[in-house]
C-alpha cells in the first residue's frame, strides 16, 4: 500500500513537471570594444565547433618561439592553422567540455568565467541556446556568457594572433592570447 | 477637593496616551510599508546612498583577448637542493684574515655551476683567505635560468660594503621564454654576514 | 457453555481493492496527463507548442506571462506549414496600460502593417545589403522609436524581446542584438523566448 502510494506520488510529481511553458532567457547585447573571455566557442557549423581556452596560450607561445624566423604573415597563418587543427571539436566533445567547465565552476565559488559564443549567420539560434543551457545552471552563477555573430573565416583571416602578457584584475601576470580582426 | 492619585494618573495617561498611541500606529504603518517595499529600495549602504548601475558583462566585438594561465616568475638563486652546496663562514674568514682582499671572476654555465680557475682569482697576500673562499664557492650551484660572468669582491677591511657581487653580465638563458620574469634571489651563500655589508650589482 | 464460532461472511478484500484502484489511477494519470498537457496549452491559446520555440532546460530562465511588457520581435514563416516560405518579422508593442496580450499585439501588428519579410537569399547578402532590406529597416526604426519613448536612461530592465522559431537563423537575432547595442548600456540585454519545462510549484 505504501509502495503504491509512493509510486503514485512520484508519478504525479513527474507528470506535473512535464508540461512546457514559455520562459525568457536574458542575453547581453554586444559592445563595440575589445572582447575578453576565458573561453571562446566559435561555431563552424551545427556539428563542429572551434574551442579556445587558456591551454591555447602555451601552444601559441611555442609556435612563436620555434617559428619566430617566419614573416609575420606566415607566422600568423601557421599559428591559426595549428590552432584550428588541434582545437576543432565535434558537438559531442563540446558537450563534454561544457560539462567539465560547469563542474570546475561548481567546485570554486571564487572562480569566474566568461564564455563568448560566436555564431555564423546561418546557424539556427536554438543551437546557441543549447550551449547556454549547459553553462548557465552553475551553483554559484559564476559562468557568464555572451553571444555575437562571427564566422570561422574571421578567425582564419584575422589580422594578428599573438600572446600578450597582461595583469589581471587580481594583479597576477597572465599570458593571454589576443586576436585582432 | 483635590484630585486623588488615581485620578491624577488617569489624567496624565489620557494626555500622553493619545500621542503615544498615534506614534505606535505610525510606526506600525511604517513597518508595513517597509515590509512591502523591495529590499533594494530600503537598503542603506555604509557609504551612503549611491546610484550604481550594474550591467552584466557584455561581449566585445573589436577583437578578442582570451585569458591565459598565470605567469609564475622564476627566481635566480643558489640552488640549495643540489648536493654538496656549502656556505662560506664569514666569522671564520674574519678570524683567518681580517684584512682579506680577494677578487674572483667566475662563470655560471648553462647548468648553473659556478666555474672559475686559479687565474680568475686575485688573492695576492691573502692566500689563506682566498683558498677558504674558493673552497666554499666551488660548491655553489645556481638555478639554471641565467648564465654568464659573475664577479665577487671580498673586501674585509672596507668601511663600507665588505662583499660586492657584480651580476650585470648575467643573461637569461635562451630556453627561458621572454615573457617569464626572472628575479634575482639568493646570489651568495655567506653565513654570518650582515645584510648591510653586501652589495649586489655594483662595479668591481 | 459452548462457544460457537462466529464466522464472518467473506466479502470483498478491501486492501486488494484499493490496490487495484490506485493502479488504475496511476495508469490513467500517466496516459491521460501526458496528452492533456499538450491539448490544454492549445486550448488556452498559449501557442507555445504551435510556435516551435527553441527548447531549453536551463533554469536561468524567467517566467513570462501572456501580457506584453516591452517591444517584441516575433520571427516566423509567412506560412507556418511551409518550411520554404520566407521569414517574416512582426513588431509587437505593448499597450499604454500594459495589458495587451501577445495575441492582441500580433493582431494589431498585422492591422498596422508593422511586419516585413526577409528576402529568400538574405543569408547570402552582404552586411550592407542586409541592412537595406525592408525587414532590417523595420527593426532599426522600431527599436529607435521605442527607445526614444521608453528607454530614457541605461537600466537593466530595458530590454527587447525576441520570439523566434527554433530554426531561425542567427543573423536575424544578431542584427536585433546589434541594433540594441548601438545605444550603449541603454539596452544592455535582449530576451529570447524559449520553451522550458514548467516549474514544479506543487511543493511535492
Amino acid at each position: 500500500m505504501i509502495f503504491i502510494l509512493l509510486v503514485f506520488f512520484l508519478v504525479t510529481n513527474f507528470v506535473i513537471k512535464m508540461p512546457m511553458q514559455e520562459r525568457s532567457l536574458y542575453i547581453p547585447t554586444p559592445k563595440s570594444e575589445l572582447g575578453r573571455a576565458q573561453i571562446v566557442i566559435q561555431f563552424i557549423d551545427s556539428k563542429r565547433v572551434f574551442w579556445i581556452d587558456d591551454t591555447v596560450s602555451g601552444l601559441v607561445s611555442e609556435i612563436e618561439e620555434n617559428y619566430g624566423y617566419l614573416s609575420p604573415e606566415r607566422l600568423r597563418t601557421r599559428i591559426v592553422s595549428e590552432l584550428i587543427r588541434r582545437n576543432t571539436i565535434t558537438a559531442a566533445v563540446l558537450d563534454t567540455k561544457l560539462d567539465a567547465l560547469r563542474q570546475r565552476a561548481d567546485q570554486d565559488p571564487y572562480a569566474s568565467y566568461f564564455v563568448l559564443i560566436r555564431c555564423p549567420n546561418d546557424l539556427p539560434f536554438a543551437r546557441m541556446i543549447d550551449v547556454i543551457a549547459k553553462i548557465s545552471d552553475t551553483s554559484y552563477r559564476n559562468i557568464k556568457y555572451g553571444c555575437v555573430g562571427g564566422e570561422m573565416e574571421d578567425i582564419r583571416q584575422c589580422r594578428r594572433i599573438t600572446t600578450v602578457s597582461e595583469q589581471d584584475d587580481k594583479g597576477f601576470q597572465r599570458q593571454n592570447i589576443r586576436i585582432d580582426f | 477637593m483635590g484630585k486623588s492619585l488615581y485620578e491624577k494618573i488617569m489624567f496624565w495617561l489620557r494626555i500622553l496616551g493619545i500621542p503615544i498611541l498615534v506614534f505606535l500606529m505610525i510606526l506600525a504603518w511604517r513597518a508595513y510599508v517597509l515590509h512591502k517595499m523591495p529590499f533594494d529600495e530600503i537598503e542603506i549602504t555604509a557609504y551612503g546612498e549611491k546610484e550604481e548601475l550594474e550591467i552584466p558583462p557584455r561581449p566585445g566585438v573589436q577583437g578578442i583577448v582570451i585569458t591565459g594561465p598565470r605567469i609564475k616568475p622564476l627566481f635566480f638563486s643558489i640552488d640549495l637542493s643540489r648536493a654538496g652546496v656549502r656556505p662560506l663562514n664569514w666569522d671564520q674568514l674574519r678570524l683567518v684574515d681580517p684584512y682579506a682582499d680577494v677578487k674572483i671572476t667566475a662563470n655560471i654555465d648553462h647548468r648553473g655551476r659556478l666555474l672559475f680557475s686559479q687565474r680568475d682569482v686575485f688573492m695576492e697576500g691573502h692566500t689563506k683567505a682566498g683558498m677558504m673562499i674558493q673552497q666554499a664557492m666551488k660548491t655553489w650551484k645556481y638555478t639554471p635560468f641565467k648564465s654568464g660572468v659573475i664577479k665577487f669582491w671580498f673586501n674585509l677591511p672596507s668601511k663600507g660594503k665588505k662583499v660586492i657581487i657584480n651580476t650585470n653580465e648575467l643573461r637569461r638563458k635562451s630556453n627561458v621564454p621572454d615573457h617569464i620574469p626572472i628575479y634575482d634571489s639568493q646570489i651568495h651563500l655567506i653565513e654570518g654576514i650582515r645584510a648591510g655589508d653586501i652589495q649586489i650589482g655594483g662595479q668591481i | 457453555m459452548a462457544f460457537t464460532r462466529y464466522e464472518e461472511k467473506k466479502g470483498l478484500s478491501l486492501p486488494g481493492l484499493i490496490d487495484i484502484i490506485f493502479l488504475l489511477l496511476i495508469f490513467s494519470l500517466v496516459t491521460l496527463s501526458v496528452s492533456e498537457a499538450k491539448i490544454e496549452t492549445k486550448r488556452r491559446g498559449d501557442r507555445s507548442v504551435d510556435f516551435d520555440l527553441p527548447e531549453t532546460r536551463s533554469k536561468d530562465t524567467e517566467e513570462v506571462d501572456r501580457i506584453l511588457h516591452t517591444l517584441l520581435f516575433e520571427v516566423g514563416r509567412q506560412d507556418p506549414d511551409e518550411p520554404g516560405s520566407p521569414r517574416m518579422i512582426w513588431v509587437l508593442k505593448p499597450g499604454i496600460t500594459d495589458s495587451v496580450s501577445l495575441q492582441a499585439a500580433k493582431v494589431w501588428a498585422i492591422h498596422d502593417s508593422v511586419f516585413a519579410a526577409f528576402p529568400e537569399n538574405f543569408l547570402g547578402l552582404s552586411d550592407r545589403e542586409f541592412e537595406e532590406t525592408k525587414a532590417c529597416k523595420l527593426i532599426r526604426k522600431s527599436i529607435r522609436e521605442y527607445k526614444k519613448i521608453h528607454f530614457k536612461k541605461p537600466d537593466l530592465s530595458n530590454s527587447v524581446e525576441i520570439r523566434a522559431e527554433r530554426q531561425t537563423e542567427f543573423r536575424i537575432v544578431s542584427y536585433i542584438m546589434n541594433q540594441c547595442s548601438m545605444y550603449g548600456d541603454t539596452i544592455p540585454r535582449v530576451v529570447l523566448r524559449t520553451l522550458t519545462v514548467k516549474e514544479d510549484r506543487s511543493g511535492i
